[in-house]
């Protein structure tokens, strides 16, 4: 398989004050195109820090993020913007979605950036909620939507212009532990269908289950992997 | 991102604020509408001016002389007679409406037993000359250029015995043309010289001075219509030519313009054939000065508004991207550039300035027909012709537009910089 991401001693430094917080302190890892990957720890461990880097949403202090062997740390904001808009699909622990605009607006939204001609948005968009599970939903607004399916409102928007690398920010973290399971049951059907690869950031040991591969991060450094039982 | 993208997003997000957004462009409207206003009423009141001199045709004539005529020319150049030649040159300049160049000849008119020698002057009507002639005393000007007519001086009439000047008018006058034989009553054989038949014209009025503006003082002077004149001249010119040169005086050429603002052009190309000119353009030229002065100062005046309205648009755009700070941050998160973001807040400035834009030139124009009408109520009731005082040029609603665009774009220019470079990471952290 093909090599998708690889991260070389990756580092990222917040300045607090005075002092250096080290949140991510030296991270190389490697995921393989069509992998799902968990990444595990608890508050604080550099976890979601790693998912940002990934997601062209943050810039690495140090070191190299390979995606597809093309380094982001030296990306320009405009090649950050197209990663973010082509390469990856990012979905939030809080949705995200935007308050005014119904499920399918919502969905579209990428798309709009994409500059996709509308009717083919609008195709695409009914398509991507129907596949989870929202068919008859696309007209709501996000307030009147519960949390499962706002985040399947935002699973759909991330998948919107086809992104090779799925991203989710412990996505069931404001989720009771049934709907938690639907919307797992969700990202397994789409890996299993889609052969989308996935990076999971949770600190949930159940969740992660759902991967292939667990990495453990604690204090920035990654302390131990485990492949799936 | 694509333009109709950016504007219906813009549009959306206005939609989410709408008081504030009807505030803000009402600021805008009551900044244009000052402008707009005040700049309105100053071309208005300026046009009628304007319009009202150039009615009275002054505007649109050049006088031209021989060079060195009046002594005081520089003559770098030969002096240029005005003859057919130079008549024709004058008349290749564009704008060039009418050359008229009047004539006078000596006459002795009689009118019962009574009889005056005076000096009878060519007239030739142009639609705007009769208001040069504004000092008749009695009956009216001469009314066509064929007319059979004479309009005398009061002096002249005095002498010809009519006491009242109104009991001329009416009155028919026989005219002869004095032609003085050089030599004769001092014995020498002067042969005869053909005199043309006395003929009799018909009094109309009677001006208290001679017309003063470009010819002679002449209290006694009287008009007829050139043409009058040049069946007289042309009796000579077939017979004895010289004597005719000699009795007859011609006036200064008459140019007449076809457009008052042409003047300026024509007297520089016609000076540059070596006359000498005289119009009243250079009032013109200063008029316009002041006038343009005077509407600047407006502009200024009334851009103060529009000053307070661009820091509305400022203050409601800071406040739109501090609110919008996650929903920025999700565009971003979901591939929007920096640039889709600054799109999205100049698109959103510019379209309160094109609302406002409109509604101000809306406000102008009700305020406008306002004004109109409660002035001309006024105007009215003192016996006065209604007139356009507020005139709104299309020049104008153009440049407002603009100017309303331009300002609402410059003023959202910070706002949209500081929306496009919120990092998304940090307005999507979640507490």
């Amino acid at each position: 398989m093909d090599q998708l991401l690889q991260t070389v001693n990756l580092q990222r430094h917040y300045h607090m004050g005075n002092s250096v917080v080290r949140a991510l302190d030296g991270v190389s890892l490697e995921m393989e195109e069509g992998e799902f990957v968990a990444l595990l720890g608890t508050s604080g461990s550099g976890k979601s820090t790693l998912l940002n880097l990934v997601g062209g949403m943050d810039r690495p202090t140090e070191g190299a993020l390979l995606f597809r062997g093309r380094n982001l740390a030296q990306f320009t904001s405009g090649e950050m913007a197209a990663h973010r808009r082509r390469s990856v699909g990012m979905v939030f622990q809080s949705f995200n979605l935007i308050p005014r605009k119904t499920a399918l607006e919502n969905v579209m939204l990428p798309m709009i950036f994409a500059e996709k001609p509308p009717g083919e948005r609008r195709r695409r968009a009914a398509e991507l909620l129907e596949r989870v599970g929202l068919a008859g939903r696309a007209a709501h607004r996000p307030t009147e939507l519960s949390g499962g399916e706002q985040q399947r409102v935002a699973i759909a928007r991330a998948l919107a212009n086809q992104p090779e690398l799925l991203l989710a920010d412990e996505l069931t973290g404001n989720l009771d532990s049934r709907t938690a399971a639907e919307i797992l049951a969700l990202l397994r059907g789409l890996h299993r269908e889609l052969g989308k690869s996935m990076l999971l950031v949770t600190h949930d040991e159940r969740i992660a289950s759902v991967a292939q591969r667990r990495l453990y991060l604690s204090d920035g450094k990654i302390v131990s992997e485990a492949a799936a039982t | 991102m694509i333009l109709r993208d950016a504007i219906d997003v813009s549009l959306d997000n206005l939609r989410q604020s709408r008081l504030r957004t009807f505030l803000t462009t009402l600021g805008v409207a009551i900044g244009v509408g000052s402008i707009v206003g005040m700049l309105a009423v100053a071309i208005g009141l300026q046009d009628n001016l304007y319009a009202q001199l150039l009615r009275t045709g002054f505007f649109r004539r050049i006088t031209v002389w021989a060079q060195g005529a009046g002594g005081r020319g520089e003559q770098q150049q030969p002096p240029r007679q005005i003859d057919e030649n130079a008549i024709l040159a004058i008349r290749q300049i564009p704008g060039v409406k009418l050359i008229t160049r009047e004539a006078r000849i000596p006459v002795r008119l009689q009118a019962g037993e009574k009889t005056v020698n005076t000096q009878m002057t060519g007239v030739i009507l142009d639609d705007a000359d009769e208001a040069i002639f504004t000092d008749i005393k009695q009956g009216r000007f001469i009314t066509s250029n064929e007319a059979r007519e004479i309009v005398l001086s009061s002096q002249t009439a005095k002498t010809l015995g009519f006491i009242d000047p109104a009991a001329a008018v009416g009155q028919m006058i026989r005219v002869r043309v004095r032609v003085d034989r050089p030599g004769a009553g001092f014995g020498f054989p002067v042969p005869e010289i053909p005199v043309p038949e006395p003929f009799e014209l018909k009094v109309v009025g009677v001006v208290e001075r001679e017309r003063a503006l470009f010819g002679d003082m002449n209290a006694r002077l009287v008009y007829a219509p050139q043409a009058v004149i040049e069946e007289q001249v042309q009796f000579f010119q077939t017979r004895v030519p010289m004597i005719m040169a000699m009795v007859t005086t011609w006036a200064p050429l008459q140019v007449r313009l076809n457009d008052a603002r042409d003047v300026d052009r024509v007297e520089k190309e016609i000076k540059g054939l070596g006359f000498r000119t005289i119009s009243v353009s250079s009032i013109i030229s200063n008029m316009r000065r002041a006038f343009i002065v005077v509407d600047m100062l407006l502009a200024v005046i009334g851009s103060m508004a529009l000053v307070v309205a661009s820091l509305g648009i400022i203050n409601t755009m800071v406040m739109a991207v501090l609110e919008r700070t996650r929903e920025i941050g999700v565009m971003k998160a979901v591939g929007a550039e920096d640039g889709d973001i600054r799109r999205i807040f100049l698109t959103e400035s510019a379209l309160i300035g094109v609302a406002g834009g409109l509604a101000g030139l809306l406000l102008a124009w009700l305020l406008g027909r306002a004004m109109n009408f409660g002035a001309n109520i006024y105007i009215e009731r003192q016996g006065f012709r209604a007139e356009t005082l507020f005139h709104i040029p299309l020049w104008l609603v153009g440049a407002a537009m603009a100017f309303a665009l331009g300002v609402s774009v410059a003023s959202g220019l910070y706002p949209a910089g500081r929306a496009a470079r919120i990092d998304p990471a940090r307005a999507l952290r979640h507490d």
